[in-house]
């Protein structure tokens, strides 16, 4: 055991390695100039553009840029924002908070609407009921979270003449104010997702419900409620798992554009707008952050796995 | 992706938070005089909501309207525009605002200012009050001249004095009559000496001399303002606060103001002024000609670009009036220097100066010896909002007529603003101009062979003698008619970059929006007269 958790976590290790250096390129050969951006609208002269350009050090080589990078890295010094000037380490540490809590309400609510009915179109399988939940989950599959997170907001402010609060307050300012404003984008996130875990749960209850240990307990005389929640649903809920864990990913993905939408100062719009003002030094670090999530979380799928289910210990 | 939610500024589909660049510009309000509905009642909080943030609060550091929008609540300049409901929208008049009567020599070569008495900065240390004095102004001068990018707005200046605590002095190497009205510019905001010095960080902090002090400024989230209390204006501000929010998304934004969360929304395609008409139906709608006309600009380095009759076929060949009746339900014939009106053609005139006659078209294509027309690119960014890129296909299609087969191509907003356009990295190009209030700043920066935002390759020695001449020319008639013979020489001789529309704004104010008259500059100046009724 202990020894699958080392061997994940060096892979996971050059893995970000391989992330940094590949973003750090692949940001610099984009076209666009951080310089220019932030000087859109004035006319400046060439060499106060080169003079700026040579202030954030982005005349140099590519090489030595990256040097410089790993140089304070390794010291806990990510570097400055271009266009703010601010520690890039601060800035993270003040958005990450929001995604994260954005990510795991969305998960919430993706995981119980998914798991319901998921569960109930099992058991009442083949059922109108069945057949209303398939529907609608396929239909959830279809929408993407963005234009779901566009259609709550114009609904319920048409209809329900409600809009959420303007000005983000985190939890510990304001919770009430804070889940207000995290609904709708928790919705639209979790919705989408729980579709397929909907679709996923069933299949997987089904395929339990039909093997030869659920017809033992029937036939030693187990309750129904037993027989559905204590063995069927817990031994279905293995794959479920698995699949939100890798799901985290793409959570964190979705977060992006409706941090945007709904207009929540979180890490995703930071990296919307690192990337639309060429802010290499904070686009680098919030990539990277997203990439170690990931690797972090499938390490803690592929660990958990094997603590979830017994078998998977010794194939390692 | 995000086209679908909406917009600029750009940021930028990433862009999606560029689109509201005119959304927010200058904002927009509606002409209500105070008789109306009474006197004036003090009180309340205006509400705007802004695509993006700025990133630092510094005057000298970033052009970006998102920096000059929200520092111009608390600084002041030495002249500003006159703010009335008598006033149309671009009729830009120069007042005293720190100074409050200033003198330029006979031979243009010397600028007295002599300040207003008792002008206080705000009560907020490390200035704490303390009377402002001339010294301040020549400080902030100075920082501007080392590395302000608004440098230029102070050409041929070379001495810059206090002779007294209420006198500033500008002397110059040669005359620049431009000077007086960038005096006014929205970029020159006059600063405390303590925070030149580095005792204030400019960066997240501004303490002015302005109606408004700004109280907290949450990153991407919201800056909030409050009522200075001594303001040399007796009686003004009106409102209590003023706050202004970050909403990146066009659909928040329409759902805030259909709450009566927010005083007002702008609206940059027709459609989405049909949804905000439907949101709130008895809002005032209020249509200002854009500051930002739509250009389609030319390389000329590249073939057939240089030759002139290629220029004007491509002019010839746009069908401005149906486009701007099918496309943007409105708007008007546009020119170089259209939003300020002192300076701006009449409408017959330039509909004149661009006729649309693609058979005209045609024959002077095959006069420079392009019969069948030529295959060439077109390059727009997503950055500015869909509109753009429709605005594009329908010029695609026009040129198509005379024989131009043009490819569209979409860039990010940032490639097509940092790189491809300054590098001149296109053959065609479609975006709007970037708001300016003075002409000299837009046509000498722009036009001249040496201008540093002439990224089109313009090269006409007659041009820029005529450039050069405006900017010595003191009387201000003679002057506004010189502006007008270069526009009209601009429109027909240079034809780069071509004018295609004045595409309409339409703003939306909530009913109980009083006094609201806005001119096109940043920094809300008109926010000091505005008031709430209810």
């Amino acid at each position: 055991m202990l020894q699958l958790i080392v061997k994940r976590l060096v892979y996971g290790f050059l893995i970000l390695n391989i992330i940094t250096v590949f973003l750090f390129v692949l940001i610099r050969l984009i076209p666009g100039d951080p310089v220019r951006v932030q000087l859109a609208d004035a006319a400046v002269s060439q060499e106060r553009i080169d003079e700026l350009t040579a202030q954030l050090g982005l005349d140099r080589p590519l090489w030595a840029q990256l040097g410089s990078w790993y140089a304070g890295a390794v010291r806990g010094d990510f570097g400055e924002s271009f266009s703010t000037g601010r520690p890039v380490a601060s800035i993270i540490i003040e958005r990450l908070p929001l995604t994260i809590e954005l990510t795991v309400l969305a998960m919430a609510v993706a995981v119980t609407l998914g798991i319901v009915v998921g569960t109930v179109s099992a058991v009442r399988r083949n059922s109108w009921l069945d057949n209303v939940l398939r529907v609608g989950s396929v239909i959830g599959l279809s929408i993407p979270n963005f234009w779901l997170g566009l259609l709550l907001i114009t609904f319920t402010s048409i209809v329900l003449r409600w809009v959420p609060p303007l000005s983000y307050q985190g939890p510990l300012e304001n919770l009430g104010q804070n889940l207000a404003q995290m609904l709708l984008p928790a919705a639209a996130l979790g919705v989408v997702l729980s579709a397929s875990i909907a679709r996923l749960t069933r299949s997987s209850m089904l395929e339990v419900l039909g093997s030869d240990f659920i017809r033992t307990l029937r036939a030693k005389g187990a309750s129904e409620t037993v027989v559905l929640f204590q063995h069927g649903l817990r031994n279905s809920l293995i794959p479920v798992l698995t699949y939100i864990g890798i799901q985290i990913g793409g959570l964190l993905g979705g977060t992006v554009i409706l941090e945007q939408i709904f207009a929540l100062p979180g890490l995703g719009r930071t990296v919307f707008e690192a990337v639309s003002s060429r802010d290499y030094p904070l686009l680098q670090v919030c990539v990277l952050l997203y990439g170690a999530i990931f690797i972090f979380v499938n390490i803690v799928v592929d660990v958990s796995y094997g603590w979830i289910n017994p078998r998977m210990r010794r194939a390692d | 992706m995000t086209r679908s939610m909406r917009h600029r500024t750009v940021v930028t589909v990433l862009t999606a938070f560029l689109m509201a660049i005119s959304a927010c510009s200058s904002g927009a309000g509606g002409g209500n005089s105070p008789e109306e509905a009474g006197p004036p009642k003090p009180g309340g909080t205006f509400t705007v909501l802004m695509p993006s943030d700025t990133k630092t609060l510094d005057p000298h550091k970033e052009s970006s309207y998102n920096t000059h929008e929200r520092i111009g609540l608390v600084y002041s300049r030495l002249l500003r525009e006159k703010i009335s409901p008598d006033l149309e929208y671009g009729d830009i008049q120069l007042e005293g605002d720190l100074a409050k009567e200033w003198e330029v020599s006979d031979d243009g070569l010397t600028y007295t200012f002599r300040l207003r008495d008792g002008v206080r900065w705000h009560d907020v240390p490390p200035v704490n009050g303390r009377e402002l004095v001339a010294d301040d102004v020549v400080a902030t001068f100075e920082r501007i001249r080392k590395e302000g990018f608004q440098a230029g707005l102070l050409q041929n200046v070379t001495d810059i004095e206090a002779p007294d605590d209420h006198t500033v002095v500008l002397r110059l190497s040669e005359p620049f009559v431009p000077l007086l009205n960038n005096m006014a510019n929205h970029h020159m905001w006059i600063l405390p000496r303590e925070a030149i010095e580095g005792e204030v960080d400019l960066n997240t902090k501004a303490i002015g001399t302005g109606p408004f002090i700004l109280e907290r400024w949450d990153r991407d989230v919201a800056t909030t303002y409050r009522k200075n209390p001594d303001y040399y204006e007796k009686d003004l501000p009106y409102l209590d606060r003023v706050v202004f929010k970050v909403v990146p998304g066009q659909e928040a934004r329409v759902a805030a103001f259909r709450s009566g969360e927010v005083q007002y929304a702008a609206a940059s395609t027709p459609e989405e002024a049909d949804t905000l008409r439907a949101a709130v139906p008895d809002a005032r709608m209020l249509e200002v000609g854009s500051t930002t006309a739509v250009l389609l600009y030319l390389n000329q380095d590249r073939k057939p670009f240089d030759d002139l009759r290629v220029r004007q076929a491509i002019s010839m060949a746009l069908h401005r009036a149906q486009m701007g009746k099918v496309l943007w339900r409105g708007g008007k014939y546009p020119a170089p220097v259209q939003q300020l009106q002192k300076y701006a053609l009449g409408q017959e005139e330039l509909k004149r100066l661009q006729p649309y006659d693609p058979e005209r078209a045609k024959r002077l294509l095959a006069e420079a010896g392009y019969p069948n027309g030529f295959r060439t690119k077109l390059m727009v960014t997503s950055g500015y909002g869909p509109q753009y890129v429709r605005q594009a296909e329908w010029l695609v299609e026009d040129l198509a007529k005379v024989g131009i087969r043009v490819e569209l191509e979409v860039v990010e907003y940032a490639t097509y603003f940092s790189s491809r356009w300054p590098g001149e990295e296109y053959d065609m190009g479609i975006g709007p101009q970037t708001p300016f209030l003075e002409p000299d700043e837009h046509l000498r920066v722009q036009l001249h062979s040496d201008g540093a935002r002439n990224w089109f390759n313009i090269s006409d020695p007659k041009l820029d003698k005529m450039l050069a001449e405006q900017a010595k020319v003191t009387d201000p008639n003679e002057r506004a008619e010189k502006i007008k013979e270069i526009q009209r020489y601009v429109l027909t001789e240079v034809v780069n970059p071509i004018n295609v529309w004045d595409r309409p704004v339409r703003v939306f104010i909530q009913p109980n929006v009083q006094n609201n008259n806005p001119q096109p500059a940043y920094g809300f100046p008109e926010l000091r007269t505005t008031w709430l009724a209810q």
